[in-house]
C-alpha cells in the first residue's frame, strides 16, 4: 500500500480512491469471512484433519461402546486366560474364500513342559454376523437390548479381536467401555480449569493489586511442583473407601489443580489489556461500558484461544489419569479405564509373553497424539494471518 | 542485577514454605494419625511399643497440640535432618531417601542436558534450512514427539528391549555393581545404563525446545540486525551464531524454569516402569503402604530441589541478559 | 587509465539492467525488473518511490546479499574499484560484482568494508544483545588489521565523529539504553568505520522525528564532506531529496522511471509519475486548497499491467502505454534519462 505521497486528503479525493480500491479489490480478491479463512486453513493442514477424524471415531465409539464392543467387560471366559488375539479368517482350510469367520478355539497343556496353549479347531467355522444377539446391556442405560454390532455364536467361544486378559475377559470390549472414563475425564479436567482459570485469571486481571499478586504467586508456586509425585500424594491420599465416581471427580479436580494455571495467566492478560488496548480506549471513549468491552470485545480475542489451549490440555489430563491408574493411585477395578487396563502391563515379564496386554497404551498414544495434530491445526487455523510453525 | 536476585531469592520463600505445607497436608490425609499407625504396624510385626515410648513420640511430633503446632514441629525438625520414621522400612527416612534423590537429579540434570544438546542445533538447523525436506523431517519428527507420552514409550521400549535385544528388565546397574559400593567403574556402569531412561524421559521435552527454538530463530532471522550484520561482510554462519541464535537462545533458556519440573515429574513415572533406583518406585511404595513420612519428605525434597535449579537458572539467565542486568527491560 | 567515463562522469558504482525476482510459492515478484544508474564519486545518489517499488531491494542487490528465494536474474553492479599502486599512482580496476558469490570472502570484504549500510530502524538495526562498541570493533577487526585494543579507540573515534556525547562510556552502552537518533548515529559510526567508498542508507531518518532527522542529514553531509564518501540515499520524502541529493533516481514498480540531477528533476520533471509525485508534495507558497492526489493505488506485485506499470494510474497515457513492448528509455538532455513512451522520439 502507498502509504507516503498522500498527505491529507481530502473527502472528494478519498471517495474516489475508495471507489478505485473497491474496484481493484473486488476484481482480484474475494474477502472471507474469518470463519471460512479458518476453517479453510485447518482443511490445508492434513494432520490435523486426520487427528479430528480419529478424535471423532474415539468418542463414537466411546459413547456407543455397549453397542460396539461384542460382549460385557466383566464377563469372564473360564479357561482362556490370556486368550492371545482371535485372527479372524476369510479363507478356509481349503483354501476357499469366505466371509470373516472363527474358528473355536481348543485349549492345550503341552505334556512336556505344561505350558497352556491354545489351537485352533479347523473343522467348524463360525461366521462373524453383524447385530448379534449376545450379552445383555441397557443403551445408555435406557434401552434394554442384546443387540451388539458384530459377534459370534457362543459355542465358538470368545471372539477376542484383541485378545483375553488377566482374567479371562475381553480386552477390545474393556478399552470400548474404558475409553468412557479415559476420554471424559480430560473434557471433564478441562472444564475445571476453564471454570477455575476463568474465575481466578478475570479476578486476577480486573482487580489487580493484592488479589492479583495472590494469585500470581499461587500460579507460581503450582507451577514450580514437579506434577507427578504431586498428583501422585494427592491420589494417594484419597480415602480408598470412596466410591469409583467420587475418586473420579477427585482425580478430575486433582488433574484441573496444575491445569488452570497456564488459562488463568492468558486471560489475567487479556483482562489486563482493557487499560491499555488502543480499542478498548475507543470503544470507552464511544461511551460503551466495562461489561460491554468485556463482552464484546475481550472475550471473543481470546475465545480462539481459549478453544486450542483446552483442545492441546486434554491430552495431558488423559496421560494424568492413565498414570496415575496405572499405578494403582487412581481410579481401581470394577472401574474401567485406560489406566486401570494398563495395570495388568506393569510386571514387564508378563507384557513379555502377552504383549497385546498393551493394546490399551496404544489407544492412550493414539488419542493424545490426535488431540496434539487436532489442537496444532486449531491453534494455526485460528489465526489465518500468523505464520508461525 | 543484585536487586533482581534478591527479589528472586525473596519470591521462592513463600513457594518453599507452599510446597512445605502441601507435603505437610499429604502426610494429615490420609485417616488417622500416623502414630497410631506405626504403632500398630509394629505391633503387627510381633514387637512391643510401650505407652511412654509412644508419649515420647507424641511429644515429639507434637501430636497433642494443634495441627499449626505439629506442622511447625514437623518442619524444624526436618530442617534439622530429622524427618520422622518410615513406618514401612522401620528406619528413619533420611537414611533411606539421599542416594534415591541423588540419582533422580542425575537423571534429570542429565536429561536437561541431553535434552539442549540435542534439541538446540537441531532447531537451529532446522529453522537454517527452512522449508527444504531435512526441515521438514525435523519438524514432523519434532511434531510428534511432543505428544508422546513418556511412561508409555517407556513401556513400550521395555518390552522391545525383553523380546527383542534380551535387555534386563531396567535398571540402572549391571547385576555385578548392583549392590557394589561406589567406585569409578561403577559410576561407568551406571552411565551405560542411563542413556536409555534419559533419551525417554527427554523426548517430548527435546521435541518442544526444537519447535521453539526453530519458530524463536526463524523470528530472530528476520530482523534488521542480523542483516545489518552481513551487511558488515560477517560470514553467514558467524552472523547467524552471533546473533539471532545468541538472542533466540534466552527465551529457551528461560523455559529451564518450567522445563525441570516436567523432567522430574517425567523421570518420577519413566522409573516406575524402567525400575531404576531412583526417587520414582520408593515415593511409589511409600504411597501405597500410607508411608506418609517418607512421602512426603520426598515431595518436599524433589519439589524443593526443582525450585532450587529454577532460582539457579533464572538467575544464571539474568546474568546473560543485559537487559535485565540492567533492568533497563521492558 | 582515466576515471571518467564517456559522460565525463567519476563513477564509483554503474549499475545496469538490474533485475532481481523473487520466486515465491504465490509466484514471482519482480521486485527490480531492469535498472539502470550510477552513483558518482563523493556524491549523493537520492532514489525515491512509493513503499513496495524496489528500493531497499536495489540497494541489496548492490551489497549482492540478496537471499533466497529472491535471485538475481540479470543485470550488472559494475564496482570501479580504486587501487594505490606501489609508486603511488591510482588505478581503477572494474569488478561486476553480481560475478562473485555473495559469501565469497572478496565479497564480504567489499561489503562492510568498502560498501556500508544503515538501515530504517535503527535499533532495531543493532544486536538487543551486543554493546554497540562490541559491534562496531567487529566490522573493523573484520575489515582492517589492527587489535582489539586499537579497534576499541577507533570504535571510540567513530562515536566521537558522530557526535555522540560521552563515548567513551556510551561505547558499552546496549541499543535499549539509547535514543533513536543516539542509535542512527551509531549505526552510521559503525557503518563508516572501515571509510567506505560507498555508504547506503535505507530510509534512515524514516523512523526518526522531524528534528533528529535534519540533525542526522547535516551529519551524513558533514562526513561526505570530510571522508568523499558516496551516498545512495533511499526515500520516499521529497524534501529530503531535495536536501541531501546531487542526482536522484526515481522507481516505481521495479522499473527507473527518471534519473535526473536534482535540479532538473524538481524543475523539469519528464515522467509523468514523477510529476504527480512532485506535485502531491506540500509547498507553503502554494495557494491551492486542497492537495493533488495520484489517482489509483500500487498495483499487485504479482500481477503487474502489461506494458509500462504505470499506465493505469498515467494521466498522459498513451494507446502504445498498455501494450507489451520495451518502454523506451531517452536521454531527454545530457544526464537525464526518461522511461516512457511520450519521449520516444528523443524528447
Amino acid at each position: 500500500m502507498a502509504e507516503p505521497n498522500i498527505p491529507q486528503v481530502q473527502d472528494q479525493t478519498l471517495a474516489e480512491i475508495g471507489a478505485d480500491l473497491e474496484d481493484q479489490v473486488s476484481s482480484s480478491v474475494q474477502l472471507l469471512t474469518h470463519g471460512q479463512l479458518v476453517l479453510a486453513r485447518f482443511k490445508k493442514n492434513r494432520l490435523a484433519v486426520i487427528g479430528g477424524v480419529i478424535l471423532a471415531i474415539l468418542y463414537l465409539l466411546a459413547i456407543l461402546c455397549e453397542f460396539v464392543s461384542p460382549y460385557d467387560p466383566d464377563r469372564r471366559f473360564q479357561g482362556f486366560v490370556y486368550l492371545p488375539p482371535t485372527t479372524v479368517h476369510i479363507r478356509d482350510a481349503e483354501g476357499r474364500w469366505r466371509a470373516p469367520f472363527i474358528y473355536p478355539i481348543k485349549r492345550m497343556t503341552d505334556p512336556k513342559t505344561f505350558e497352556r496353549k491354545y489351537v485352533e479347531d479347523t473343522s467348524v467355522r463360525y461366521p462373524i454376523k453383524l447385530l448379534q444377539k449376545g450379552d445383555e446391556y441397557e443403551l445408555w442405560g435406557l434401552i434394554p437390548t442384546n443387540v451388539h454390532l458384530f459377534g459370534v455364536d457362543d459355542a465358538a467361544g470368545p471372539l477376542a479381536i484383541m485378545g483375553l486378559e488377566s482374567m479371562g475377559r475381553d480386552l477390545f470390549s474393556r478399552i470400548l467401555y474404558g475409553s468412557r472414563i479415559s476420554l471424559s475425564i480430560g473434557l471433564a479436567g478441562v472444564f475445571f480449569s476453564l471454570i477455575i482459570g476463568l474465575v481466578l485469571g478475570g479476578l486476577s486481571g480486573l482487580y489487580g493489586g493484592a488479589v492479583d499478586n495472590i494469585v500470581q504467586r499461587v500460579i507460581e508456586f503450582i507451577r514450580s511442583i514437579p506434577t507427578i509425585p504431586l498428583w501422585m500424594g494427592l491420589a494417594a491420599a484419597l480415602p480408598p473407601n470412596w466410591p469409583q465416581l467420587r475418586v473420579y471427580f477427585a482425580i478430575t479436580i486433582i488433574l484441573s489443580f496444575v491445569g488452570w494455571t497456564t488459562l488463568a495467566r492468558v486471560i489475567r492478560g487479556k483482562f489486563l489489556s482493557l487499560r491499555e488496548e488502543d480499542y478498548v480506549l475507543a470503544a470507552t471513549q464511544a461511551g460503551a461500558s466495562r461489561w460491554f468491552i468485556i463482552w464484546e470485545h475481550l472475550v471473543p480475542s481470546f475465545m480462539s484461544y481459549i478453544l486450542v489451549h483446552l483442545t492441546l490440555s486434554i491430552p495431558g489430563m488423559i496421560m494424568g489419569e492413565t498414570g496415575l491408574s496405572f499405578l494403582g493411585l487412581g481410579l481401581a477395578p470394577p472401574a474401567i479405564s485406560w489406566g486401570v487396563l494398563l495395570k495388568d502391563a506393569q510386571k514387564i515379564q508378563e507384557v513379555a509373553i502377552h504383549p497385546w496386554i498393551l493394546w490399551p497404551s496404544i489407544f492412550v498414544l493414539v488419542t493424545v497424539l490426535s488431540f496434539n495434530f487436532f489442537g496444532d491445526g486449531l491453534r494455526d487455523a485460528s489465526d489465518p494471518y500468523s505464520q508461525r510453525l | 542485577m543484585r536487586g533482581y536476585i534478591l527479589r528472586r531469592v525473596l519470591q521462592s520463600i513463600p513457594i518453599l514454605i507452599g510446597i512445605s505445607i502441601v507435603a505437610f497436608l499429604i502426610i494429615q490425609l490420609p485417616p488417622g494419625d500416623y502414630l497410631t499407625v506405626y504403632a500398630s504396624n509394629l505391633r503387627s510385626q510381633g514387637e512391643f511399643i510401650g505407652d511412654e515410648e509412644l508419649e515420647a513420640l507424641k511429644a515429639q511430633y507434637a501430636l497433642d497440640k494443634p495441627v499449626y503446632m505439629q506442622y511447625i514441629r514437623w518442619i524444624t525438625n526436618f530442617l534439622q535432618g530429622n524427618m520422622g520414621q518410615s513406618f514401612y522400612w522401620n528406619k528413619p527416612v533420611s537414611s533411606l531417601i539421599g542416594e534415591r534423590i541423588a540419582l533422580s537429579m542425575v537423571v534429570s540434570i542429565l536429561t536437561l542436558i541431553v535434552t539442549y544438546g540435542i534439541a538446540i542445533p537441531v532447531g537451529i538447523y532446522s529453522s537454517i534450512k527452512q522449508y527444504t525436506w531435512s526441515d521438514h523431517v525435523i519438524t514432523l519428527i519434532a511434531f510428534i514427539g511432543v505428544g508422546l507420552p513418556s511412561f508409555l514409550v517407556a513401556l513400550i521400549v521395555m518390552y522391545l528391549g525383553v523380546k527383542y535385544f534380551n535387555l534386563g528388565a531396567g535398571g540402572l546397574f549391571s547385576a555385578d555393581y548392583l549392590d557394589a559400593p561406589w567406585s569409578f567403574a561403577r559410576v561407568i556402569d551406571m552411565l551405560k545404563h542411563m542413556w536409555l531412561p534419559v533419551i525417554v524421559i527427554g523426548i517430548s521435552g527435546t521435541a518442544g525446545t526444537i519447535r521453539v527454538m526453530r519458530a524463536t530463530t526463524l523470528d530472530e532471522l528476520s530482523k534488521p540486525y542480523v542483516e545489518a550484520a552481513r551487511a558488515r561482510g560477517l560470514s553467514e554462519l558467524k552472523a547467524v551464531l552471533k546473533y539471532p541464535v545468541r538472542v533466540a537462545l534466552n527465551p529457551i533458556l528461560s523455559t529451564i524454569g518450567w522445563m525441570l519440573p516436567t523432567i522430574v515429574s517425567g523421570e518420577t513415572l519413566v522409573s516406575l516402569v524402567l525400575g531404576l533406583p531412583t526417587t520414582g518406585p520408593l515415593l511409589y511404595r511409600a504411597l501405597i503402604t500410607q508411608d506418609m513420612f517418607l512421602a512426603a519428605s520426598f515431595i518436599l525434597i524433589l519439589s524443593s530441589l526443582t525450585v532450587l535449579g529454577t532460582l539457579i537458572s533464572d538467575i544464571l539467565l539474568a546474568w546473560m541478559d543485559p537487559r535485565i542486568r540492567f533492568g533497563g527491560a521492558e | 587509465m582515466s576515471n571518467e567515463n564517456t559522460n565525463g562522469h567519476n563513477m564509483l558504482v554503474q549499475v545496469k539492467n538490474l533485475k532481481t525476482h523473487f520466486f515465491l510459492t504465490e509466484g514471482i515478484v519482480r521486485a527490480v525488473d531492469g535498472v539502470n544508474f550510477y552513483i558518482d564519486r563523493g556524491r549523493t545518489l537520492g532514489v525515491v518511490g512509493e513503499s513496495g517499488c524496489g528500493k531497499s531491494v536495489t540497494a541489496r542487490s548492490i551489497m549482492n546479499m540478496i537471499r533466497p528465494p529472491g535471485r538475481n536474474v540479470a543485470g550488472q553492479v559494475i564496482y570501479h574499484r580504486q587501487k594505490k599502486e606501489a609508486q603511488g599512482s591510482t588505478v581503477t580496476e572494474e569488478i561486476d560484482l553480481l560475478t562473485l558469490e555473495p559469501m565469497s570472502a572478496e565479497m564480504r570484504s567489499i561489503r562492510g568494508g568498502e560498501f556500508s549500510m544503515i538501515f530504517q530502524e535503527p535499533r532495531a538495526s543493532l544486536s538487543p544483545l551486543h554493546t554497540i562498541g562490541t559491534q562496531i570493533m567487529e566490522g573493523l577487526k573484520l575489515h582492517m588489521d589492527i587489535d582489539d585494543e586499537e579497534a576499541r579507540q577507533r570504535a571510540i573515534e567513530q562515536l566521537q565523529r558522530v557526535n555522540i556525547p560521552k563515548a567513551e562510556e556510551r561505547i558499552d552502552a546496549y541499543a535499549h539504553q539509547l535514543s533513536g537518533g543516539m542509535c542512527q548515529r551509531a549505526m552510521i559510526a559503525l557503518a563508516l568505520a572501515c571509510q567506505p567508498a560507498l555508504l547506503i542508507a535505507d530510509e534512515p531518518t524514516t523512523s526518526l522525528d522531524v528534528t533528529t532527522e535534519a540533525q542526522i542529514l547535516n551529519l551524513m553531509r558533514e562526513l561526505q564532506d570530510t571522508f568523499h564518501t558516496s551516498i545512495m540515499y533511499i526515500t520516499h520524502n521529497m524534501a529530503v531529496i531535495a536536501e541531501i541529493a546531487q542526482r536522484v533516481l526515481v522507481m516505481y514498480m521495479g522499473k527507473d522511471v527518471e534519473l535526473a540531477p536534482v535540479d532538473a528533476l524538481f524543475y523539469d520533471p519528464r515522467h509523468p509519475y514523477t510529476r504527480a509525485l512532485l506535485r502531491s508534495i506540500p509547498r507553503i507558497d502554494d495557494e491551492r486548497e486542497m492537495l493533488a492526489v495520484m489517482r489509483g493505488n500500487v498495483p499487485d506485485p504479482y500481477a503487474l499491467p502489461t506494458g509500462c506499470p504505470f499506465h493505469p494510474r498515467c494521466e498522459s497515457r498513451l494507446r502504445v502505454c498498455s501494450q507489451p513492448v520495451e518502454v523506451p528509455y531517452v536521454e531527454v538532455s545530457p544526464g537525464h534519462f526518461v522511461r516512457c513512451h511520450l519521449y520516444a522520439g528523443g524528447g
